[in-house]
């Protein structure tokens, strides 16, 4: 089965995680998901925890879940020294 | 609100900022250098530093960096504290008020470099050095333990620092991004940062508005610690932080790093603090607990003019509330129980709108420390301070007024009072000079007493020089009292030399004069060779108080209860007359003049034969004791004093105006000016009829 595909806004704020949230959920209990963080320009706290929160989900549940990532989301998340948790594109 | 107004608003809380930071380092100095005073005065510095930013005052700014960046290493522990160290951070502190003064009033900013230069060597320990002589002989002395202690406080000075950071559902509302805070802290020095993700939920148990995530971030030693606060400057209870060296316990106690609780942009003019209770009166001498963490109450600030309006008011319902009454008693109705739960509630609301205008006297006192250390730069004194009560309040007005008579006192003592430390010993006595403030609640009033250990009055010279002045006769018998009164006429002064501190010669006659506009008394006791106490007595407010109500003939008067001392309808052996219609009341041995008031108010029919009448006895500054001759006494209860210099024009004799229950306008009398004036005159007695 495919996996579902979630898309990030260039703005990834408390409004984004708040919209994004009940799609992750969902797309997490379905199966696979794939998130596309190309366009992503800002990363806030509250989508970080919210990516953390989904990595945790899919973990248990045995699904996968990827996230492909800009450079300035790259940036951001090395800032914070959550990069390793992104590094091959799959949240492990 | 114009920047003006914001800018009105910073400079209050510079005063409050100073304040604060000279009560901490009066702690300092007397041994209590614990970590929270230090903090105390770190935030002090810090909260006007940040707002001297905010407006562009640049010297201001520039001095406040280089007083914080010292204090950052003190409150780090990298500097000790020590007596020299505090003494210049007291200079660095009465520096840093007058900057104040000069961003405020548009003045050059004083010469700060030298001060500076002196911070900045202290950051080295160079103070000690400089300012405390080593003993004598200790030169070559050579103290391991010391040694080892300075290498292990230098290698844990150096060490790397640690910050912890947890934000929580505070940091991310309201659009909040606690994410940045860490890149700037990274953007501090090239540092490690480690996430710790574990709390983070599943998404069933997930709230996207909850913080769950947490940071430790590792810095290099060299960053300064205020530059780590600084960034979490305004995020208020939104982040637990925790900034440590490595090897260092993090402080417990900081839950969050707000080292300025608040940004200096909030709206009005005074702070009002939620009182325990809503009474005005504070238990007398009701110690202020030593380096208290600063009061979690909340606070908000309101314009005085709303509370001026509130106050006006509250005036205006006790006027309506003795008309009820008036009008209830005309009708058989004065004693029902609504009417005393209504005079009950009344009085509270006015007790607690006068709570809400109360502030502590600390904050007069809070600038008698530097007032002290000038005085003794200046006279080669030594000057211990001890106060007492500062928590004690009262009105805002009275406190404003309060400060230059007190200042003056204070100086007097300084100037006059205490002796020179070589005098001090010779007299075997301490060297050091003790100035003990003090404030409580006295029966409705406020007790201020300014008291010295010094030489006490030298009543013949006050003497001699009253007799120079052409103040007293030659001749004149004078108790040690009436005397000791004397440094109160005008333009008297014993100085030899006018100094610069207090014999301007308009001092002593100017503090009474400024007391009593306030309603108060000022009053001396003194001991050759022991000291003086002046004593001051205050309302504590201006705007309503208590009176007797009189009658004078077709006049309905307001004697203020302040001065009273008794009411009395003398037998006829008691009034003795003098002739040209004088009186005099013999008061337990004692012979006071009967002053009628029929004449100074223009009342017509009035009792003028005193043992068909009532007398009551008052008391005054000027004048001592005099007996008013009214025809009866009707009530007594608060007034709300209406001034008439505001809706008419000065009237001798005359304090202002009220309104009664009845909605007459009553006069009340001005004492001590109508007994002044009076007995100068001898006011004679209208012959009885």
């Amino acid at each position: 089965m495919a996996p579902s595909i979630l898309t990030l806004p260039a703005r990834c704020d408390r409004q984004a995680a708040d919209e994004l949230f009940p799609r992750l959920r969902e797309a997490v209990a379905s199966g696979d998901v794939a998130i596309d963080g190309s366009a992503v320009i800002q990363m806030g706290h509250a989508m970080l925890q919210l990516l953390l929160s989904a990595r945790k989900t899919a973990s248990v549940q045995r699904a996968a879940l990827t996230v492909s990532m800009s450079d300035a989301m790259l940036t951001s998340l090395k800032a914070i020294g959550a990069d390793h948790l992104f590094d091959d594109g799959t949240m492990r | 609100m114009t920047n003006e107004e914001i800018q009105a608003i910073f400079f209050i809380e510079c005063d409050e900022a100073l304040a604060a930071a000279e009560a901490a380092l009066e702690r300092c100095r007397t041994g209590g250098a614990d970590h929270e005073t230090v903090n105390a005065i770190f935030r002090s510095v810090h909260s006007i530093k940040g707002g001297a930013g905010a407006f562009g005052l640049e010297p201001l700014q520039a001095y406040t960096h280089g007083f914080e960046t010292l204090l950052s290493d003190v409150r780090d522990g990298t500097v000790a504290v020590t007596d020299p160290l505090v003494a210049l951070m007291l200079r660095a502190l009465d520096l840093l008020g007058d900057h104040v003064a000069a961003a405020r009033d548009g003045g050059a900013a004083p010469d700060d470099a030298a001060l500076l230069a002196q911070l900045a060597a202290a950051q080295t320990g160079e103070v000690a050095e400089v300012e405390a002589a080593a003993p004598a002989g200790d030169d070559f002395a050579f103290d391991l333990d010391a040694m080892l202690g300075d290498i292990a406080a230098d290698i844990s000075a150096n060490a790397d620092w640690v910050v912890t950071v947890h934000p929580h559902a505070g940091a991310i509302a309201n659009g909040g991004e606690p994410l940045l805070l860490l890149r700037e802290l990274r953007a501090l020095g090239d540092g490690r940062v480690a996430i710790d993700d574990g709390a983070v939920p599943d998404l069933d148990g997930l709230d996207p508005g909850e913080g769950y995530v947490s940071w430790t971030v590792t810095l290099p030693g060299s960053v300064e610690r205020a530059a780590i606060e600084e960034i979490f400057d305004f995020v208020g209870d939104g982040c637990t932080v925790t900034i440590a060296r490595v090897g260092e316990e993090a402080s417990p106690e900081a839950p969050t790093t707000s080292v300025n609780p608040a940004p200096p942009v909030r709206s009005v003019a005074i702070a009002v603090a939620p009182a325990a209770e809503p009474a005005l009166p504070v238990p007398p001498a009701a110690p202020a607990s030593e380096a208290a963490a600063p009061a979690t109450g909340q606070s908000i600030r309101i314009d005085l003019a709303k509370l001026d309006r509130l106050i006006d008011a509250v005036g205006e319902l006790v006027i309506a509330q003795a008309m009820m009454t008036q009008r209830l008693s005309n009708h058989g109705l004065g004693g029902i129980e609504e009417l005393a739960m209504l005079d009950g509630l009344t009085r509270d609301i006015q007790e607690s709108a006068m709570a809400i205008r109360a502030q502590p006297i600390g904050s007069v006192f809070s600038r008698v420390p530097r007032i002290l250390r000038e005085l003794e730069a200046s006279t080669g004194k030594k000057i211990r301070l001890e106060v007492a009560g500062e928590a004690t309040e009262l009105d805002k007005t009275v406190i404003e007024r309060l400060s230059e008579p007190l200042t003056h006192l204070i100086r007097n003592a300084v100037d006059h009072g205490i002796e020179p430390v070589a005098d001090r010993v010779a007299a075997g006595k301490p060297p050091e000079g003790v100035l003990s403030l003090s404030a409580e609640h006295r029966s409705g009033r406020i007790v201020i007493r300014i008291a010295d250990d010094g030489r006490g009055i030298n009543r013949p010279r006050v003497q001699a020089k009253a007799v120079e002045r052409g103040l007293i006769g030659a001749e004149a018998v004078l108790s040690d009292e009436e005397i000791d009164n004397l440094i109160f006429a005008p333009g008297f002064s014993t100085a030899e030399t006018l100094s610069n501190i207090s014999g301007r010669g308009v001092g002593m006659d100017v503090v009474r004069q400024n007391v009593k506009e306030l309603g108060g008394r000022i009053s001396i006791e003194s001991h050759p060779g022991r000291g003086s106490v002046f004593t001051l007595a205050l309302p504590l407010t201006l705007a309503i108080s208590d009176g007797m109500i009189v009658t004078v003939g077709d006049q309905t008067l307001v004697v203020p209860l302040a001065h009273v001392v008794e009411s009395l309808r003398p037998e006829p052996r008691d009034v003795q007359h003098l002739g040209a219609g004088r009186a005099m009341l013999n008061v337990r041995g004692q012979f006071i003049p009967i002053l009628p008031l029929e004449g100074p108010v223009g009342a017509r029919s009035a009792i003028a034969d005193p043992t068909q009448a009532v007398l009551i006895v008052v008391d005054t500054e000027a004048a001592g004791q005099a007996a008013l001759l009214v025809d009866t006494i009707c009530d007594q209860r608060q007034f709300v004093i209406k001034s008439l210099d505001t809706h008419y024009r000065p009237v001798a004799g005359v304090a202002g105006a009220t309104i009664l229950g009845n909605g007459r306008v009553a006069l009340i009398i001005d004492v001590d000016g109508l007994v002044a004036g009076a007995v100068g005159e001898a006011a004679p007695l209208r012959q009885a009829a």
